[in-house]
């Protein structure tokens, strides 16, 4: 007995489309066609790309600061009043300019098809998005050199620095409610949340607590600049404004940004293995409660500065732990249970792993009465170790869909060591900064009085930032080649798992996907029962 | 033997505009409670709500700000009202809730200016001006935010987009404006009734 059923969506999918519909598929070409994208992975792909590029202008500054720092009894390089600013600079940027936009680039690129879309949830929004993102950044910059910032002496850049701040995360909270509403509305048939991919569980987790994060973070920046542009009775002057911001660029907040970074190694692990996902719950449980821990607006020291000895606040910070550490377990049991195939992806997926359980554990300690390590140049060092995991998996995600994106593979060997290079690199930024906060070096100062430690820290930093320049831009330039050059990588190239892998290569326009989803491995199920090699 | 189903029902359309709503109405939610947040640790720090906060001479026009409150709630049925009609195909009706929407929503912007005509006071004097502008200041910009929002539904709504089996346009506005009133029923009790 045969039964048939016409699914009305299936119908109307393999109806020849007319051309009113076929002009959706046509993007215009050259500079227009970037301009004025409505294609999601465009959107992601400029997204990835700009915060790679301020990602380098980051890692220079940063080096400067560390060879500042080395010789502590005043400054070599650059301006006594300067300093205060370009740290304000590395640290805003490496948060907002670089990790956020990378890792949101991503999920804009990669969640539609993750979970068989046509394309993102309001194309033009995710767009926009992206271009608020990158003036509002740009302007911040702009504030940077003409003396802006917190702790600049120009005031009407100092204005324009808050002003930027905003519309940087407007267009952040923007594209992450582009991501968040595409994970919740355009799933395909029987793709139940629970059966989404760990990515998109992780970019869904990020955008819905950055959708509530980031607004607390621009209230703050707008009391600050009206209070600074036409009283500076309520919060002071240029000097004390970083102090209003600066839990949102330190730990648990910025933990916030590294969470794809757990969805990321779920992905990779299973793909790599070629095993489902085992304990899929706790994975998705742990990615969860991780971002629910890192929510940290309720606990801003400068207008309580007690909040951070406090219990609550103690141990959301211990807690915080164990979910990244039950997401890692995970993919360590996936790892003791098959051979795993070698690649750029999976060389990514352990590397940021270990850097992020590093920087969390190291975190755990800052609050904790007696070690006197909050206020030092140890959070900076939490902080920069946390979000360096997340470019660390940023670039693995480069060489893990990027085949997706345009078609063509990432060389395996070169694209490896460029990512072990960043991750040595951020382990040494991570162990850098650690050293000096242990020797007391207050957080964003770079002058001392000549303690070993800072000074043993201040080279392992600057070694840690060349490496992190190296490593990016060795990876970037074999994306770059790519683009034009070498294999094509067919559609399956890692031989995955899930929806994405099931779309051409370089993935049309509208994606064209249309499939019933009845597990959450839907390619691996299809494979199995069509008896291609899985 | 082929035995034919007859087609499946229709799937319920994603309900895009109503999620990702939901989802910036959180965020302009989280906004209000960053920026009252910021609000109340500054008034402790200045003593609570005691002569030290508010500064001398200073007063909050009681009849306006409740009548800006009752004008929120006569948003929330107004919005309410244009879902309802529009339910049941009545775009008379809805047409009529969007109009009265925008009114509503205008005279709070008007009321808005004349409670800071009432007062007198200037965003330098004090602490207390300070914010109190800063607060309500972002107040107006999300009233400003719905109009466009109102306008943007009931062009659609002339346009013949919405019907009775489609009003998620409308209900996404609804939303919005009840989650608005919900802000500004904070905002009322801590800056304009405890000051």
């Amino acid at each position: 007995m045969t039964m048939t059923e016409t699914r009305p969506v299936e119908a109307q999918a393999s109806a020849p489309p007319t051309t009113a519909d076929e002009s959706h598929l046509v993007e215009p070409s050259g500079l227009a066609g970037w301009l004025v994208t409505r294609d999601h992975k465009r959107v992601g792909r400029l997204f990835g790309g700009s915060a790679l590029l301020v990602l380098l202008g980051v890692a220079v500054v940063a080096a400067l600061l560390a060879v500042e720092s080395i010789d502590g009894d005043g400054t070599q390089l650059l301006r006594d009043d300067t300093v205060a600013q370009l740290t304000s600079f590395v640290r805003w940027g490496l948060v907002v300019g670089v990790v956020l936009p990378l890792l949101l680039g991503v999920a804009l690129a990669v969640v539609p098809l993750q979970v068989g879309a046509r394309g993102i949830a309001f194309p033009r929004a995710a767009a926009l998005g992206y271009w608020t993102w990158l003036v509002g950044f740009g302007l911040m910059v702009g504030a940077y050199l003409d003396n802006g910032g917190p702790g600049g002496g120009n005031a009407d850049a100092v204005d324009l620095w808050l002003g930027a701040l905003v519309v940087t995360l407007a267009g952040a909270t923007l594209a992450s409610v582009c991501v968040a509403t595409t994970a919740l509305t355009l799933r395909s048939p029987g793709m139940h949340l629970e059966r989404v991919p760990p990515f998109t569980w992780s970019a869904l987790v990020t955008a819905v607590m950055v959708v509530l994060a980031l607004p607390v973070v621009a209230a703050t920046a707008m009391l600050l600049w009206v209070d600074h542009h036409h009283a500076r009775i309520v919060f002071g002057g240029n000097l004390e404004i970083g102090s209003y911001l600066d839990w949102a660029v330190e730990q648990p907040q910025v933990y916030l940004f590294a969470i794809p970074v757990l969805g990321f190694i779920a992905e990779v692990m299973a793909t790599f293995t070629r095993h489902r996902l085992v304990l899929r719950w706790a994975v998705f449980l742990g990615v969860g409660a991780a971002g629910a821990l890192t929510f940290a607006g309720w606990a801003q020291p400068a207008f309580a500065p007690e909040v951070r000895s406090e219990f609550l606040f103690v141990a959301a910070n211990l807690v915080v732990v164990v979910p990244v550490l039950v997401a890692l377990a995970v993919g360590a049991a996936m790892l003791a249970r098959g051979r795993p195939a070698f690649g750029a992806p999976l060389v990514a997926a352990l590397l940021s792993g270990f850097l992020l359980v590093v920087a969390v554990v190291a975190g755990a300690l800052t609050y904790i009465d007696g070690l006197d390590l909050a206020g030092t140049a140890y959070v900076w060092g939490v902080s920069a170790g946390a979000l360096l995991a997340g470019v660390v998996a940023g670039l693995g995600a480069l060489a893990y869909w990027g085949p997706k994106l345009w078609g063509r593979r990432l060389a395996d060997g070169p694209a490896s060591g460029g990512i072990v290079l960043t991750f040595v690199g951020g382990l040494l930024v991570l162990a850098g900064a650690v050293l000096a906060g242990v020797d007391g070096l207050p957080l964003g100062a770079v002058d001392h009085d000549g303690g070993t430690l800072t000074q043993i820290g201040a080279v392992v930093g600057l070694a840690g930032w060349v490496l992190v320049l190296f490593g990016v831009v060795a990876v970037v330039a074999l994306a770059l080649r790519s683009f034009t050059g070498g294999d094509e990588a067919g559609d399956d190239p890692w031989d995955g798992q899930t929806l994405e892998w099931a779309v051409p290569s370089p993935a049309p326009v509208e994606n064209l996907l249309d499939t019933v989803v009845l597990s959450p491995e839907p390619l691996l199920d299809r494979k199995l029962a069509t008896k291609e090699p899985v | 033997v082929s035995l034919a189903l007859p087609p499946a029902p229709t799937p319920p359309r994603p309900r895009q505009l109503f999620v990702a709503t939901a989802l910036a109405s959180a965020g302009m939610a989280m906004l209000f409670a960053g920026l009252l947040g910021i609000y109340i640790a500054n008034r402790t720090a200045a003593g609570g709500t005691t002569a030290d906060w508010l500064p001398e001479g200073v007063h909050v026009p009681g009849v306006s700000t409740n009548m800006m409150l009752a004008t929120m709630a006569g948003i929330c049925v107004v919005a309410q009202w244009a879902v309802w009609s529009m339910k049941r195909g009545d775009r008379t009706n809805a047409s009529l809730a969007l109009g009265i929407l925008v009114v509503f929503a205008a005279s709070l912007i008007v009321m808005q200016i004349n409670v800071y005509e009432q007062m007198g006071i200037g965003i330098a004097d004090d602490r207390y001006t300070t914010l109190f502008y800063g607060v309500t200041g972002v107040f107006l910009l999300a009233v400003v935010a719905g109009l466009v929002f109102t306008a943007v539904m009931a062009f659609h709504s002339l346009g013949g987009r919405f019907s009775s089996r489609d009003t998620e346009g409308l209900s996404s506005l609804a939303m919005f404006w009840y989650v608005l009133s919900l802000v500004f029923l904070a905002l009322w009790y801590i800056v304009f009734v405890l000051k």
